[in-house]
């Protein structure tokens, strides 16, 4: 009995230690924060001379917070702290990167908004558009005009005004550039029009020129059997729930929902309610009456469509130029007749079709406002720049890019990047090129691995024949080349972070949209319904959103 | 030494947990402020302008509030009703099979579905429930009807949460009224067969009053959750067809607050919520003394 307490006793203190312990860990790793931004301070005062180009010395420390890449694995010893991205910036440049704290990408946007409510900020991080300009409005960002202006290299320069200045625009306030926009292309990434190849050939039908001949094609899709197991199975076109697969759909009648487009007199207004939305609504309840969209698509998300697309079941799908990858490669894995073809997206009419793009920014990199060296950030992206973008070497690119095993992604370890525009339509432009000639001393490493799976392919493995229909000669990258030479975009006109009405009036307005639109394609209501839609939407908040916009865009003028 | 102090080590060990609750439930309670606050979260929760009772009231104007409040409670009802009735039939009749193997067996499949989680069983319930291939109206066909778009249809929608819910619940919820039946006196059930009650009457007057104070207990717990209608299986089984009967106030809340970053208003509805089940709480815990002499101390 005696034994029996003293155990348990025992056994409480060693809980209650536990405990204890690891909250002295979580104060621990709290108080690090403010200890090492003092450290900083000093150390970034000692340095007075701001080296022009070479390294800090002594050198400086910046913080910073970043998500855990989940496909990213650390090789012996290394850390966020220390990897070859970290050593590197540190060997080059003189810049210690000290990571606070990462998390997991689903915890992201949760665990910043706190840390920026908790008012003690990382010297330099990411920030959503939104995000970007709370932080502004509460004057907590440095300058970064100057910084830009003398550090940055020319070739980052052009990389971040490759679809035009929108981006720098986006970052720039009162005159002043307040961030460096973590630049992603957007174009390269429209959708393009895919189609069951191999049913084409089944059913002798000739490829199609005019939104027209699309149509008829899903038509025949759906009636004709075009799998040939005498049952009628197969359906047109694909449609999830959350209309995710239907810009290019949208865009072929010349309807831009979800950007701001500008109307006849100058002004802003939705592309959601322009009346060539209602068109294309009716010929989608048309199709929906004769079968050819699945009759359950308002209850499959865009993984259950995958499902139908990889099962063969569906004959046409918009999506970007990564489709034959994901989803279309596991259909040709499950059967190797399967073949599908990229198109541009076609036109209702006689103006040709332009897809919707948004401003290409993925968020914002900002720079504390007390920080003394900004400029170092700069220094960081020409050499992210100079290691992913410029370099020929194989070393270099197995040590900062992508190891030799291929599934690590190094790369994601940099700690502030910017992507090309259209990185792998150029890359394509090359392979073509090299699978031409046969000469293949042009490509860079990460190329040259593309351009070995499409050589496979060629040669007749299946297992690489989302490569070959990505980056060969008509494939889908050619696709999204043709609309680069052809300018075939509409771009969104509002380009800068959400309004407060926009953010406010936002749910309401997808809700009501998500809705009418459903019942329209369903048969639910008749077209004339969309008329009343817009009326709804722009009663509900949308006038008030307009307005807002209107007004940003005057004073951007 | 007093009877009380004499207890320490046990006190002792309630510590852990006690520091943990305090810690991590009612250290962050302190956010609920920003219900009152347009809060903007660069200047944070003390540099936010004090709105009063501003999100509120926007919250009660937007046009779908009454909706999805309606849409909530009568879900959760619905469930809370399933949720006592299936299990205590279950039970009952369980108690009535003789054979220990098979009353096991069926024990641990119904038990099962517990253990998935929402999102895999959304994947499987959208092809299970299909109109066209779905085994459920399979049965329907074979039983002569039209097939119905159980997922698709404002009707139906309901009563596909309160089944599936029902479904994937009853298990676990059977054990607590086995637990509670095998509390029962045998002889209890000897004197009744000795007075000549068959089977029926064995349960209505010895296994039913035997296990009243847990249907009591578990009737009035469950009616601080008629403000939660689950956000998990709603969330991956609605869409734009039967937001209409589906819609209810969490999936309500992680439209407004997280996807477009309203925490304001999101805080309000969610502050709402609380006060509205901390106050069924408190009732139901009243009862639970009064019917069924329950308490948690």
């Amino acid at each position: 009995m005696k034994k029996g307490k003293r155990r348990l006793i025992g056994f409480t203190l060693a809980a209650i230690l536990l405990v204890l312990t690891a909250c002295n860990n979580n104060g621990g790793k709290e108080t690090q924060p403010s200890a090492t931004s003092s450290e900083t301070a000093s150390q970034t005062g000692e340095s007075k001379k701001p080296a022009q180009d070479g390294k800090y010395d002594p050198p400086i420390t910046l913080t910073t917070v970043r998500t855990v890449e989940s496909t990213v694995k650390f090789a012996d010893g290394d850390s966020m702290e220390n990897n070859v991205w970290t050593r590197a910036y540190e060997e080059e440049y003189g810049i210690k990167v000290k990571t606070l704290w990462a998390v997991d990408v689903s915890q992201w946007e949760q665990k910043l908004n706190l840390t920026i409510a908790s008012g003690d900020i990382p010297d330099f991080f990411r920030v959503s558009a939104t995000q970007f300009k709370q932080l502004a409005e509460a004057g907590m960002l440095a300058d970064l005009t100057d910084a830009y202006n003398e550090h940055a290299s020319d070739r980052v320069k052009s990389l971040l005004t490759e679809e035009g200045t929108g981006a720098i625009e986006s970052a720039t306030i009162d005159g002043k550039l307040m961030a460096i926009p973590f630049t992603n292309p957007s174009r390269e990434g429209v959708p393009m029009v895919y189609i069951r190849a191999d049913w084409l050939k089944a059913l002798n039908l000739p490829e199609p020129k005019t939104m027209e001949d699309l149509l008829k094609i899903s038509e025949a899709f759906a009636t004709q059997d075009p799998d040939k197991n005498g049952k009628p199975d197969t359906y047109g076109l694909a449609i999830d729930k959350d209309f995710t697969l239907m810009n290019g759909f949208f865009n072929s009648f010349h309807a831009y929902p979800g950007i701001l487009i500008k109307d006849g007199e100058g002004k802003l207004t939705s592309g959601l309610i322009q009346p060539e939305m209602k068109t294309a609504l009716a010929t989608l309840q048309k199709m929906f009456k004769g079968k050819q969209i699945d009759p359950e698509f308002g209850a499959k998300d865009i993984t259950k469509v995958f499902e139908t697309v990889a099962n063969g079941k569906v004959g046409i799908m918009f999506y970007p130029y990564y489709g034959p990858l994901y989803p279309m490669q596991a259909g040709v894995d499950k059967d190797p007749t399967v073949d599908w073809k990229a198109f541009p997206i076609m036109s209702i009419d006689d103006k040709p079709a332009k897809s919707q793009t948004a401003l290409g920014v993925l968020g914002y990199w900002v720079v504390k406002k007390e920080v003394k060296h900004p400029e170092a950030v700069v220094k960081m992206l020409n050499f992210w720049d100079k290691t992913f973008y410029e370099n020929l070497s194989t070393e270099v690119h197995e040590k900062f890019n992508t190891s030799p095993d291929g599934g690590n992604q190094v790369w994601l370890l940099n700690n502030i990047a910017a992507y090309k525009a259209f990185k792998n339509s150029d890359a394509s432009l090359q392979i073509i090129d090299a699978l031409k000639t046969g000469d293949t001393s042009k490509l860079n490493p990460e190329n040259k691995g593309v351009y070995e799976r499409v050589q496979k392919f060629k040669e007749g493995d299946l297992t690489n024949w989302g490569w070959g229909r990505i980056f060969d000669d008509g494939g889908s990258m050619s696709v999204s080349n043709y609309y680069r030479d052809n300018d075939l975009y509409v771009n969104d006109e509002f380009t800068t972070s959400p309004l407060e009405s926009m953010v406010q009036k936002g749910p309401v307005l997808t809700k009501l949209q998500m809705e009418a639109f459903t019942k329209i394609i369903l048969g639910h209501s008749s077209p004339d319904e969309f008329d009343n839609f817009a009326k709804q939407w722009l009663e509900l908040g949308g006038k008030e959103m307009l307005a807002d916009a209107n007004e940003w865009y005057l004073k951007k003028k | 030494m007093s009877k009380k102090l004499a207890n320490w080590p046990l006190h002792l060990m309630i510590l852990p947990s006690l520091v943990l609750v305090l810690l991590f439930n009612y250290g962050p309670m302190a956010g609920i402020v920003i219900a009152f606050q347009k809060f903007i979260p660069a200047k944070g929760i003390t540099g936010s302008e004090w709105i009063g009772w501003g999100n509120f009231k926007y919250v009660m104007s937007l046009p779908d509030t009454y909706k999805v409040l309606q849409n909530t409670v009568y879900i959760a009802l619905m469930k809370i009703v399933t949720g006592l009735v299936f299990p205590l039939t279950i039970a009952l009749l369980l108690n009535e099979i003789a054979r220990k193997f098979v009353k096991r067996s069926i024990q641990t499949l119904i038990y099962l579905p517990h253990f998935l989680s929402w999102t895999i069983l959304g994947g499987v319930l959208v092809d299970i429930l299909s109109p066209s291939v779905g085994i459920v109206n399979e049965i329907v066909k074979m039983l002569g009807f039209e097939p119905i778009y159980f997922l698709g249809n404002n009707n139906w929608f309901p009563y596909v949460l309160v089944a599936t819910n029902a479904w994937k619940e009853v298990g676990f919820s059977t054990i607590l009224y086995l637990a509670a039946l095998t509390s029962v006196n045998p002889a209890l059930y000897e004197a009744a067969v000795v007075d000549g009650a068959n089977r029926l009457r064995q349960t209505w007057h010895v296994s039913l009053p035997g296990m009243r104070p847990i249907i009591i207990l578990l009737a009035t717990l469950s009616l601080a959750s008629v403000l939660n209608a689950g956000f998990d299986q709603v969330f991956v089984l609605y869409n734009p067809q039967v937001y209409a009967s589906g819609d209810i106030i969490d999936t309500f809340v992680y439209r407004m607050g997280l996807i477009s970053a309203q925490f304001g208003p999101a805080t309000a509805i969610g502050l709402f919520n609380s006060i509205v089940s901390f106050i069924l709480i408190a009732v139901a815990y009243y009862m639970a003394y009064r019917f069924a002499k329950y308490r948690i101390f």
